[in-house]
């Protein structure tokens, strides 16, 4: 090759005989094929020149000589090399011709297509957002979480008590900074009617460390922290626009949180993500300052036993987690005296992993799930193709008879393939959106950062690249395929070759293999999920209204508090429409973090045991079973401490006991309690295994802050829900703090987020089943009808039609088979992703695999039938004219 | 279906038996066909482009016994494989085509033998 000439006439080609009509004429080529062959071109006619020596008629040749051959190359540029890129453009619009014709084919494959890429995308917007991204704020890689590990569960971090949040402040040891936050509620008075809010409580430090930056007046300072300072607050972006109207006149306003009065020192910025909210899924209204000294000071030994604070800790640039929690051990030492009891060490977590959580592997296993998905779609969409381009044999060896050659043919298949990628990308992103918006509405929850996911640019462009992939998977396959076949010509070729077959049965049998892991998944959750809503729950939800009163901090003396508990029990009795009535510590729903150390007769050691303390007929109200002994009387009028346990106290303390009445439980540091009863087990959560519970009498004087009043209804228990409501403002119309739900409602919240996830998976795998029976569908038509032949004769030589179909279903069934077979192996072998998601059942459920095989195999029979049926129906003679 | 013209097959046919230059190529077609096809500069080239688009030849180094002329270098063509296939298939379909002929006696005299 030449270099390019940079003029743009002619290149000089030193003829000095050469008249400018040589110039003129040059022009008349495509400017590369001018480069090439100019000077060779010029050469040539300087010999037939100077064998002729010119004149009119010799011109005259040369132009007419010229102006056809330059019309000539033109004509083939643009079908050549030179014109490839007007052959690209003329690729796509045959390509689009093509699929316009076929209007049901282009409109499943695009739409499938779509939803893979689409579902992809969304599962990776997610992911990217929740997972995948550091948290939003400066050296969050490096920042951990750091506490007490416990006896109990070493590898969860404990939060910290004040004094050691102290001491880890003045000795941060390797962290370049720790900071402290907890998290309470308080009555918020002073805006329209009291509410509860939840306040942050930080220590010093809290929002350099967190990056947070003031849009109005100042955030808190180290002053505000001193004790005696005076009360300050910090309002979040969202609370201030809600409730101040979003002026800058709020600063320097009081409002009063619980009975003190704060003034507003400043408003944070937008773009600040509360820890909290990450953390806790707290809202992050306001920061109030965390007055640990004051605390400490208040009541020394308290704080000691009372770990409330949650510590945060940046570490320097390359200091190890096991340096902090080495260094933190040696703290906790320090402000104990050696290590309080339970307490085993200091252990940390990253703040990211803590954040993400268990959630981490949720939407992973989404993601995993939808991209399996996009493979089945790519799948189904080649073997899509494949039929078609098997269909098209003629066109395409027509095409290749006109002079395309194998490449072009190629090209203009993958053009095909590359509209339906452009048209799924597009979709797609559509779809994501839409995914995406509507698993933010509808997911129940426990999704940490969800305000933080958009479909932007990075899930574009990973749906851009999924689709380009896509297309090599499922576009490169069958092209090449189809031009292989074309290459050997046959216009008239009825029976496609083996290796055709082969590659059509091995793509149904991927696709079913894929899709059976799929099914087997979302097969376990549903199994899973059907059970937990049919265990029996140990007593009887329905009909029950729950309301949960809590008295403001000192709000009430010991007695008053005592009367007003009486009363509200008395009034809510005296309700037309309650049947019973009972206040308990804690719902048999919740699972009961008030644990008290006891030691059951016959043991050494006091372990932490679950202790709901109710009054009023409990046991008639809940619908607890008693199923040994008898339920203690209304108040423990008994005089003595009695107790009644359930089935999970008996078998975890005492399993080898014919009868538990009449043993003890030595409460640490109080009573004896005498065991009068046992009681069947309420399930906590629906699925979560009952765990060993005392219940006790509660008292006649019921004296702590916060109590349950749990209403049985003859009827509509949500109808009590307004009266109970009116009691407690009859009662004391200051309290705000009140919460009424039915039962029934808890459980079904309880079992939401499995339900949510459920439903995704089943949907994922209802789709990929579909697929796959559209595949088997597929194949079994085209295989039947390119068989048509085979059949015609089949038949004429008087085989039944019931033999031709089961003929064509078995080879259809084998592949299947073999799909399920592998599907089912590969199921089992991650089966192990699915295990912490499986509360009844195991990963590895007999009868889940079976069902799922037994109904992929039916449906892929039913599948198969379906075209089987319709081949054998043909009129032999007609087959067999057509070959004439 | 041949991709060859007469003009291609004919220029094909000038470099059976070797490397020429595009004059040598003109020169060879038109003594060889005693001027019956003659190859235009322009026409000559256009032939000669299809035919290395095509694949079917290529240009080669200049053969060291040509005597290195005043000019401008000359380029040197020579067959590919693929051209001789496509040239023997264009033969073989002629020379089917002549076969037939003789049968049915359309060429006219035919010398004993």
């Amino acid at each position: 090759m030449l270099e390019p000439q940079r003029e743009e006439n002619p290149p000089n080609v030193s003829l000095p005989s050469c008249p400018r009509i040589l110039r003129w004429l040059f022009r008349l080529y495509p400017r590369p094929y001018r480069e090439r062959y100019a000077d060779e071109v010029a050469a040539c006619l300087r010999r037939d020149l100077e064998r002729s020596g010119g004149g009119v008629r010799f011109w005259a040749g040369v132009v007419w000589d010229h102006l056809r051959a330059s019309a000539a190359v033109r004509r083939r540029e643009r079908h050549g090399k030179e014109g490839r890129m007007r052959t690209v453009l003329e690729d796509f619009r045959h390509g689009a011709r093509t699929l316009r014709r076929a209007p049901t084919f282009t409109a499943f494959a695009t739409l499938t297509l779509a939803l893979g890429i689409g579902a992809t995308t969304a599962a990776y917007a997610v992911l990217d957002r929740v997972v995948l991204r550091p948290l939003p704020y400066p050296g969050a890689e490096r920042m951990v979480v750091v506490g007490p590990s416990r006896e109990a569960d070493p590898e969860r971090v404990g939060t910290v008590s004040t004094p050691l949040m102290v001491a880890l402040q003045e000795s941060p040891g390797p962290a370049e900074a720790i900071v402290g936050l907890m998290r309470g509620y308080s009555v918020l008075i002073g805006l329209g009617d009291p509410e509860r809010v939840y306040p942050a409580e930080v220590t010093a430090g809290f929002f350099p460390f967190f990056g947070g930056a003031a849009v109005v007046g100042r955030l808190l300072s180290d002053e505000d922290h001193v004790p005696g300072a005076q009360p300050v607050a910090v309002l979040g972006h969202g609370f201030w626009r809600t409730r101040f109207g979003g002026g800058p006149a709020v600063v320097g306003t009081t409002i009063a949180l619980d009975s003190v009065r704060r003034t507003i020192v400043g408003v944070l910025s937008e773009d600040f993500v509360p820890p909290e909210q990450i953390m806790m899924g707290a809202e992050g209204d306001i920061w109030v300052p965390l007055p640990l000294a004051e605390r400490i000071g208040a009541a020394p030994a308290a704080q000691l036993i009372s770990y409330t604070v949650f510590a945060v800790a940046r570490l320097g640039a390359n200091i190890s987690p096991q340096a902090m929690e080495g260094h933190a051990a040696r703290v906790i030492e320090d402000v104990y005296g050696g290590y309080p009891r339970g307490v085993v060490g200091a252990t940390s977590q990253s703040l990211h992993a803590l954040t993400v959580g268990d959630i981490h592997s949720v939407l992973w296993r989404v993601f995993a799930a939808v991209a399996l998905l996009l493979v089945i779609a790519c799948v189904n969409v080649a073997s899509l193709l494949l039929t078609r381009s098997s269909e098209r044999v003629r066109e395409l060896a027509v095409r290749s008879a006109l002079g395309a050659g194998r490449g072009r043919l190629v090209r203009q298949l993958l053009s095909e393939s590359v509209l339906f990628a452009l048209g799924g990308a597009a979709l797609g992103a559509a779809v994501a959106f839409v995914a995406v918006e509507g698993f933010r509405r509808f997911s129940p929850g426990g999704v940490p950062r969800l305000g933080e996911v958009v479909v932007d640019g990075r899930a574009l462009g990973f749906s851009v690249t999924v689709a380009l992939a896509a297309v090599l998977l499922f576009g490169l396959l069958p092209a090449l395929r189809a031009t292989a076949r074309s290459a050997a010509p046959g216009p008239r070729q009825s029976t496609p070759g083996r290796a055709d077959a082969r590659l059509r049965g091995t793509l149904v049998f991927a696709e079913t293999a894929l899709a059976v892991v799929l099914v087997a998944g979302s097969g376990l959750l549903v199994h899973d999920l059907v059970r937990r809503i049919q265990e029996d729950p140990g007593y009887r939800p329905e009909e029950l209204v729950a309301m949960r009163v809590t008295l403001p901090f000192g709000h009430y003396g010991d007695d008053r508090r005592a009367s007003f508990w009486r009363e509200l029990v008395e009034g809510a009795r005296a309700l037309p429409g309650v049947t019973s009535i009972a206040i308990t510590s804690e719902l048999p729903t919740t699972d009961n973090r008030m644990e008290w150390a006891m030691t059951p007769q016959g043991h050494q050691e006091s372990e932490g045991i679950s202790n709901l303390q109710t009054g009023g007929a409990f046991d008639a109200t809940v619908g607890l079973t008693v199923v040994d002994g008898r339920w203690f009387s209304d108040y423990n009028v008994d005089g003595e401490p009695v107790a009644v346990v359930n089935e999970a106290f008996v078998r975890a303390y005492w399993p080898d006991e014919s009868s538990v009445i009449g043993r003890t439980i030595q409460v640490m540091g109080g009573d004896v309690l005498r065991v009068v009863g046992v009681a069947a087990d309420a399930r906590v959560e629906p699925g979560v295994g009952p765990r060993p519970k005392v219940y006790r009498p509660i008292g006649v004087a019921v004296t702590s802050n916060s109590m349950e009043i749990v209403a049985r209804a003859d009827a509509n228990p949500a109808a009590l829900t307004p009266e109970l409501r009116a009691l407690v403002q009859r009662l004391d119309p200051g309290l705000v703090d009140v919460n009424i739900r039915t039962v029934a409602s808890l459980n079904a919240q309880a079992l939401a987020r499995p339900r949510f996830y459920t439903t995704l998976f089943s949907s994922f795998g209802l789709i990929a089943f579909l697929l796959a029976l559209v595949g088997v569908y597929g194949t079994t038509t085209y295989a039947a009808r390119s068989r048509t032949r085979e059949i015609g004769i089949r038949m004429a030589l008087g085989a039944r039609r019931t033999q031709v179909v089961r003929q064509v279903v078995v080879r259809t069934l084998l592949v299947v088979a073999g799909g399920i077979a592998v599907g089912l192996l590969v199921a089992v072998l991650t089966s192990r992703a699915l295990t912490d998601a499986l509360l009844t059942i195991g990963a590895r459920d007999a009868l889940t695999y079976a069902t799922v095989a037994a109904l992929v195999l039916a449906a892929g029979a039913a599948a198969a039938l379906v075209p089987a049926e319709r081949a054998s129906r043909v009129d032999p003679a007609s087959t067999l004219r057509e070959d004439g | 279906m041949s991709p060859l013209t007469t003009r291609t097959l004919q220029i094909l046919l000038a470099l059976v038996d070797g490397p020429l230059h595009g004059y040598g190529v003109k020169q060879s077609v038109e003594a060889r066909t005693e001027g019956a096809v003659r190859l235009g500069s322009g026409t000559l080239y256009e032939g000669i482009a299809r035919l290395v688009d095509g694949g079917y030849i290529e240009e080669v180094p200049a053969p060291p016994d040509e005597p290195a002329s005043g000019g401008p270098p000359r380029r040197f063509y020579a067959m590919t494989p693929e051209g001789r296939q496509a040239l023997a298939e264009e033969v073989r379909r002629m020379d089917a085509v002549v076969r037939f002929a003789r049968t049915r006696d359309l060429l006219g005299e035919e010398p004993a033998g």
